[in-house]
């Protein structure tokens, strides 16, 4: 694979049937992604960050192994990172995925000239591949999607582009609109590796949740000037029990906060995260080909607290 | 000749005395003629010196009323200034709330923060006592994934 990418999808997840039936969701979408981009002839690496795998079961890592062909795989590198930093890491004890700190994990190693931070069950479009591919994308902008929910109960065990693309598959979501382009935006994030660096990833002073932190990443990129923009053709979610939308009013309040937290001053409220977030300095060793694992250590662990740099935005808002 | 005589007797010629009366009469005529233009010339003056003291009334309820309206004004540019005082001190004061409630939302999320750590904290301590003073026990145990 090239040192140096055009396109790295950053990702996480675990084996731990997420959803119900998590990894051959995972293994069919990614596949899809990636054969698309190969497609358009674009260099592309998958990032998996396998955040605190769970104890007992086999790591994700290396169930792709058997669920992707060879030529795909090459292009996959996971890093495996132990289950203690969860803990040590996390504000709310009741918080179990701390998805964005992973996610930076992945920012930090990434090697691609353009990083897409996205999750594991959201399907590029065609006319997303074309857009990627046509060398209109600009560093120094963070490019967001619409995105588009597949109705639950579709046959989406194989995907193409007629079952996509067809809006009697669709459910309705109301559109991006400027300034901040918000709105599931942890689904498509895609921002140039050096600018994304400059902004030091997503934050990682407020870890008591999960929802909110990729709208709250929206609000830092514009306060400190870096604009954004819609990049056009939409992306697809394959809709399934755990996702947010289907389940957030469906829960109890304990599953709920422990799934995604609670509501915080997410619009406001923004953050400078310590020079090694994306845990630095965690010590890497490589299990086997394209797999290698974060072992634990106190000195890679951020402080607790650390107020001064719980910052605002300076963004006008509006009270709620 | 004959009028010197009939001058001698206090006596004039009949044509003369004629002359006389048409002059006469003609000195009456111009007489009552300046007379009425006189009465004329009166009853313009009388005239216009109404005229003159109503337009000196105009004049003065005029210099009246711009005096009143220069009052008002003088009061409605005040209550003008007054307003955009005030104005402007709602303004600061919708700026100052704003700050204020930012600081406010950032303290709230500080504290959120602290007593996430402190629950954090208070966890591992608990956990330490009834490991009978072991190490904080932080191995993960998590069930849920990431979409």
């Amino acid at each position: 694979m090239s040192a140096s990418p055009f396109l790295s999808l950053v990702l996480t997840g675990r084996n731990d049937d997420y959803g119900g039936g998590f990894v051959s969701r995972f293994f069919r979408v990614l596949r899809f992604n990636l054969e698309l981009l190969a497609e358009r002839q674009l260099a592309t690496e998958v990032v998996l960050v396998e955040w605190c795998p769970t104890p007992g079961r086999a790591l994700l890592a290396e169930r792709l192994r058997d669920g992707l062909p060879a030529h795909l795989l090459d292009s996959v590198v996971t890093y495996v990172v132990d289950g203690r930093y969860q803990d040590a890491m996390s504000l709310n004890p009741k918080l179990a995925y701390l998805e964005f700190v992973a996610k930076n994990v992945g920012v930090r190693r990434a090697t691609g000239q353009y990083l897409l931070t996205t999750n594991t069950d959201l399907i590029l479009s065609d006319a997303m591949g074309r857009a990627l591919a046509s060398g209109a994308l600009r560093p120094g902008c963070v490019y967001r999607a619409n995105r588009i929910d597949l109705k639950l109960g579709i046959d989406d065990s194989t995907l193409h582009h007629a079952l996509l693309d067809n809006p009697a598959n669709h459910v309705p979501r109301p559109p991006i609109v400027p300034p901040l382009y918000a709105g599931a935006a942890g689904d498509f994030i895609l921002l140039d590796r050096e600018t994304f660096h400059k902004l030091r990833g997503f934050n990682e002073l407020y870890r008591m949740v999960r929802i909110g932190v990729d709208h709250n990443f929206l609000v830092k990129a514009l306060s400190s000037g870096v604009p954004i923009s819609d990049i056009g053709p939409p992306i697809y979610h394959v809709a399934h029990l755990a996702s947010y939308q289907t389940s957030k009013h469906l829960e109890d309040p304990d599953t709920a906060e422990r799934r995604w937290g609670r509501a915080w001053h997410n619009h406001d409220v923004i953050y400078d995260n310590h020079e090694d977030w994306g845990l630095r300095d965690a010590p890497v060793r490589q299990l086997s080909a394209g797999i290698w694992k974060l072992d634990f250590e106190w000195r890679a662990v951020p402080p607790l607290v650390d107020l001064h740099r719980i910052v605002l935005s300076g963004m006008a808002t509006s009270p709620e | 000749m004959a009028s010197g005589l009939l001058g001698l007797f206090g006596l004039a010629r009949a044509s003369h005395l004629r002359a006389a009366v048409v002059r006469a009469n003609s000195f009456k005529e111009r007489a009552a003629d300046a007379k009425h233009r006189l009465e004329a010339a009166q009853r313009d003056t009388t005239h216009w010196k109404e005229q003159v003291a109503e337009a000196r009334a105009r004049v003065a309820a005029a210099t009246r009323d711009v005096e009143r309206w220069k009052g008002k004004d003088s009061g409605h540019l005040n209550e003008l200034a007054t307003l955009r005082e005030k104005l402007e001190r709602v303004k600061q004061a919708e700026q100052a709330i704003a700050l204020t409630r930012a600081h406010l939302l950032a303290m709230e999320t500080k504290l959120d923060v602290l007593e996430g750590a402190i629950t954090v904290l208070d966890r591992r301590t608990r956990d330490r006592l009834e490991d009978g003073a072991g190490a904080p026990d932080i191995e993960a145990s998590h069930t849920t994934q990431t979409s």
